[in-house]
Parts: structure tokens; sequence; C-alpha cells
């Protein structure tokens, strides 16, 4: 459990400075762009594909902090023991979703590496832009996993469903 | 039969509480595997295309740039200011707040942003000043949401993203609407504040006014900075979001030097971890919108709507009606990303102009954002100012009819939204 604490972390800290890189990164080639008309070649290219790099990662984060979006109308108000039902099948359901995108993500992945398919400014093989994909999905499916799991010993615990009402 | 087994996928999963996201991934995979019999391989191009935008970079700048500014000093050093100029009229305090809010609402594009920005600041004040408890916290609430109304905004972005549509061009939309709806926010705090007899006896010497204005300047200047550089031609919508978030940090970090480094990490952290999942949702939406297109799905939901509603004014408070009802399920920004493609064709027949629409839209996401038990500026409320939900739900109440006039007007009145941009950014032969 150490070494997945010890990951998170690192997560949490490549995510927090890619957007900030990014950010100061896209000042600068403003500034250098108004200043003195230079454009990195590569830039268009390098920060759209830094944006999915940080969308996957923070995507898959987010599902350990509970910072998606789902319509709650049915757990809201179903007893306890259903809602717990409907999450358990709903995270199961998601995370299995999570695994086909890292399935055919990694062939989709390998097809582009065998085509030898290169990016047109970076002459970035095309595969690597894809990579964020399905790696940070499989970290998306093992959370999805896991909080199902929670739901799971909740529902025997017969433990209150946590809900948006109260408080 | 494609089109039943794609609303019941799509609506078995949203009643199991899916992650949107996940969901309208899921739908579309279900419907290559199933229907089209077509490789999940094409599902993972789209997730990809999908982000592959440099439009959409603006969306975690903005986030970013919005947190650090609530976060740090220059929302304080703002109200400082609204407070100088309306200050000392009945109801000034109160008014103070709205105009914050809508200036807060030009630096930023977020309207939770807005609410912890000027709410955390404003909330003590306005009760200390002898304002009820109620009345500053539906105020405080609902002023926030302008935050995504006048230019810069989120959801804009995202709208104009999914619609096709030029970001400027929906951004100075925004202008008139949001100074509509603050100036009816005011009027209704002057009445109210006029009937209780709600003023504050403060006032102010000429040295007290040039030190407030000079300490608040570099607050001041970032709307003329991120606005004018768009219109000006200096920069795209995304660079002014970059521009924005070096300047927040110049600002917070070297100026006025409340901002702690550790603190920064966590609003950066927490910014990205918001981006992500927004933006996950515009990569998996984009999959499900390619879908539609496909099956041909908005012209002919356009067929069955235009056959059975005559005109575009019943079918504008149709939608109306119907987003009120979505808000009070689930969250109104993704409803709308998912709602709006769907009507592209049914817009173009009755000629509504897509500008127009997004606009009305906002203001339903503005509405969505204060109706409980989903909206999300409620539990910022609920977090900053420490009440239950049903209490910030009751002083909102007063608010939400507010809001529901300014969107029964604005939706009537095109020209409100059109003016502008007719006049700067469409020329016409």
């Amino acid at each position: 459990m150490d070494f997945i604490r010890k990951l998170n972390k690192i997560e949490e800290g490549v995510l927090a400075f890619s957007l900030l890189g990014l950010a100061i990164l896209t000042f600068v080639e403003t500034a250098l762009r108004y200043a003195v008309s230079y454009t990195f070649p590569w830039f268009g290219e390098f920060a759209n594909y830094s944006l999915i790099f940080c969308t996957y990662l923070g995507a898959s984060i987010g599902v350990k902090y509970g910072t998606h979006f789902s319509m709650e109308a049915l757990t809201e108000y179903c007893p306890d023991g259903t809602s717990h039902l409907l999450k358990i099948l709903a995270y199961l359901l998601s995370g299995i979703i999570a695994i086909l995108i890292v399935y055919y993500g990694t062939l989709h992945l390998l097809s582009l590496k065998s085509f030898g398919v290169k990016s047109s400014a970076m002459q970035l093989p095309m595969y690597i832009p894809y990579i964020p994909i399905p790696l940070f999905s499989i970290s998306m499916a093992f959370r999805f996993f896991t909080l199902s799991f929670s739901h799971w010993k909740s529902y025997l615990k017969k433990e209150p469903f946590e809900r948006v009402r109260r408080n | 039969m494609t089109l039943p087994i794609i609303l019941i996928c799509f609506f078995a999963l949203l009643a199991l509480s899916v992650p949107i996201s996940i969901l309208l991934a899921a739908t579309t995979a279900i419907y290559l595997i199933f229907i089209a019999h077509t490789p999940l391989i094409s599902l993972i191009q789209q997730l990809f295309n999908g982000l592959d935008n440099f439009v959409l970079l603006g969306v975690p700048f903005f986030i970013l740039a919005g947190n650090i500014m609530a976060e740090g000093a220059i929302s304080d050093r703002l109200v400082n200011v609204m407070k100088l100029f309306v200050g000392r009229f009945t109801g000034g305090l109160a008014m103070a707040s709205v105009m914050a809010c809508m200036f807060f609402a030009a630096i930023s594009g977020s309207s939770p942003a807005t609410v912890i920005a000027i709410g955390s600041i404003m909330m003590p004040a306005l009760i200390k000043e002898g304002y009820s408890e109620r009345f500053s916290i539906g105020l405080l609430t609902s002023a926030g949401s302008l935050g995504i109304l006048i230019p810069p905004s989120i959801p804009m972005i995202l709208y104009a993203l999914v619609m096709n549509v030029s970001v400027a061009e929906i951004f100075m939309a925004g202008f008139l609407p949001g100074i509509f709806i603050g100036c009816c926010l005011m009027g209704y705090s002057y009445f109210v504040s006029d009937k209780h007899g709600w003023r504050s006896e403060v006032k102010y010497s000429f040295r007290d006014g040039v030190k407030i204005i000079k300490d608040g300047l570099w607050a001041i200047f970032l709307p003329f900075l991120v606005l004018g550089g768009i219109y000006g031609g200096v920069f795209t919508p995304t660079e002014a979001a970059a521009v924005s978030v070096v300047y927040a940090l110049f600002v917070e970090l070297f100026i006025y030097r409340e901002l702690k480094i550790g603190k920064l990490f966590v609003i950066c952290r927490d910014s990205a971890i918001l981006s992500g999942c927004l933006l996950f949702i515009i990569s998996c939406a984009m999959s499900f919108i390619w879908l539609l297109t496909v099956e041909q799905i908005p012209a002919k939901l356009a067929d069955v709507i235009v056959s059975n509603v005559n005109n575009k004014w019943v079918f504008l408070l149709a939608i109306n009606g119907v987003l009120l009802m979505i808000g009070g399920v689930m969250d109104i920004v993704t409803a709308i990303i998912v709602i709006s493609p769907m009507l592209m064709e049914t817009l173009n027949r009755y000629g509504i102009d897509h500008v127009h629409y997004g606009i009305i839209m906002i203001v339903n996401i503005e509405c969505g954002f204060l109706t409980p038990p989903f909206g999300l500026n409620l539990f910022v409320s609920m977090a900053i100012m420490k009440r239950s939900l049903v209490d910030i739900g009751r002083a909102v109440l007063p608010f939400i009819l507010i809001f529901i006039v300014c969107l029964l007007v604005i939706t009537y009145v095109p020209r409100l939204s059109l003016i502008l941009p007719e006049l700067f950014l469409r020329k016409y032969p």
C-alpha cells in the first residue's frame, strides 16, 4: 500500500506542475510572438498533446476525489441499500468501460507504431501522444473497481449511503 | 431501430448514476459494437480528436487563474474599490458586492470561483453592517453566477466547441446580458435595503480613496488586459487565459505577497483535477456527437420538433422549462454540452442564432447553479458560509425568480445578446 500511496503523490505532483508549466509556456510563446514575432513551430502540437496528458491524468485522479459529474437523482432518493447497489453496478460498468479503453487504446497505439505515422510539426511518432489514454485508463479502472468494492462492503455492513442533501 | 437502442442505453446508464463522461463513451461503444459492427479503435480516435484542439486549453487555464485570484488578495482589493464607489448609498454594500462579482466575472470564467472570491469576503461584511443573513447569502450565491455570463467564461468555451461557433463572438455576446442581470440584482438590493433601512455611515477621506484605488490598480487592470487583448487582436482567448494565469501569479506572489507556495500547489492540483474531469467529458462527448451526426439524429429530432411545435418562441420557452427541470437532477453544464448538439439542426430550421442560443444556455446554467439539490454555487456557499443546503436553497429562492425573469427577457430580446457581436465582429456586405 505504501507504494501506491507514493505513486499517488507523484501523480498529483506531476499533474499540478504540468498544468502550471503549460500555462507559463503558453504565456512565453504569446509574449515572444507579440514582442519579436517569433513562434515555436512545435508549440501548438506540444500544447495539445500535453492537454491530453493532463486531462487523462486529471480524470483518473478525479475518480478518487469524486470530482466526476453524474446524475444522482435515483441514488439520492432510494433507500440506503438500493443506492449502494446502484453505485456498485455503476462503478463496475465504469471500470469495464475503462478497461475497454485500455485494451483498444493499446491496440490502436501498436498499429500506429507499426505504421510509423509521425506528427506534422514535431515529427513525433504519433503513438506517443496516444499513450496517456490507455495508460491512465488503467489507474482509472482500478479506482472505479475500488469504489465499487467499497460500496459493496458498505452494503454488507448496512452502512448509510452518503447523500448530497445531508449536512 | 438504432435510435431506441441508443436512447435506452443512455437513460439506463444515466439513472444508474454512471459518470456522464463514461456514459457517453459507453453509449458510443455499444453503438459501435452492436449496431455499426465497427472495431472500437475508432472510439479511441474520437476520444483523442475531441481533445486535440487549442481552444480547449483555455479551460484549465481559466480555472487555474480563477482559483489563484479567489484564494489570493486580488478579490479583496477589488471589493475595497467597489465599496469606495457605491458604499455610501442605501444598500451600498450589497450593490458593491454585485459590482465586485461583475468585475471579478470579467477576469475569471467560473461561477464557483466568483462565489468563493467575493462571497467569503463580503458575507461577514454584510452581516456586520446589519443586512439580514438570508438576504446576504442569497445575494452572494446568486451574484457569483454572473462569473460565467460576463466574459471570459469556461462554459462558453465548451459550448463554442461543441456548437462550432467563435469563442470571441459568444464572449462578446455575454456582456450586455451580464450587465443587465447585474443591474437587476442591484435594483433588487436597493429595493430591499430601502425597505429595511440598510445603509452604511462610512465616509472615505480623499487620501483614503487615492490609497484604495492605488492598491486596487493591479486588480482593476486585469479585465482590460484580458478582454482588450482578445478584442484588440493581440491574442486568442486561450492565450488570454494563459496571460491571466501568469498575471495573477505575478500579482499575488510579488505585489500583494499573501499567497503561500504550499497553497499554490494545492490550487494547481485541484484546478487540474477539475479541468481533467470536465475535459474528459468533452473528450467522450465529442465521440458521442460524432455518433449523433453519423446517425443523423439531430435532423430526425428536428423533423419531430418542427412538425409539432409551430413557432420558435414556444420552442425556446419549452427548452428553458426543460432545462430548469434538468438543473434539478444533474449538473447543468454537462447537460447542455450533450443536448445542444442534438438540437443544432432544429435551431437552424427555426432560424435561431447559435450565439444567441448559447447565451440562453449560459443563463440556464446560471439558474441551474442555483437550484437545489445539485446547484454548484449552493455547495460552494455551504462550504464558505457554514449553513445547510436547505437554508441556502431558501435564501436563494427570490434570486432564482429574478434570474428566471431575466432569462425570459434575454430569450425574447435577441438584440440584447447579438448587438455587440453584430456591431464589432460580424461584417455584412
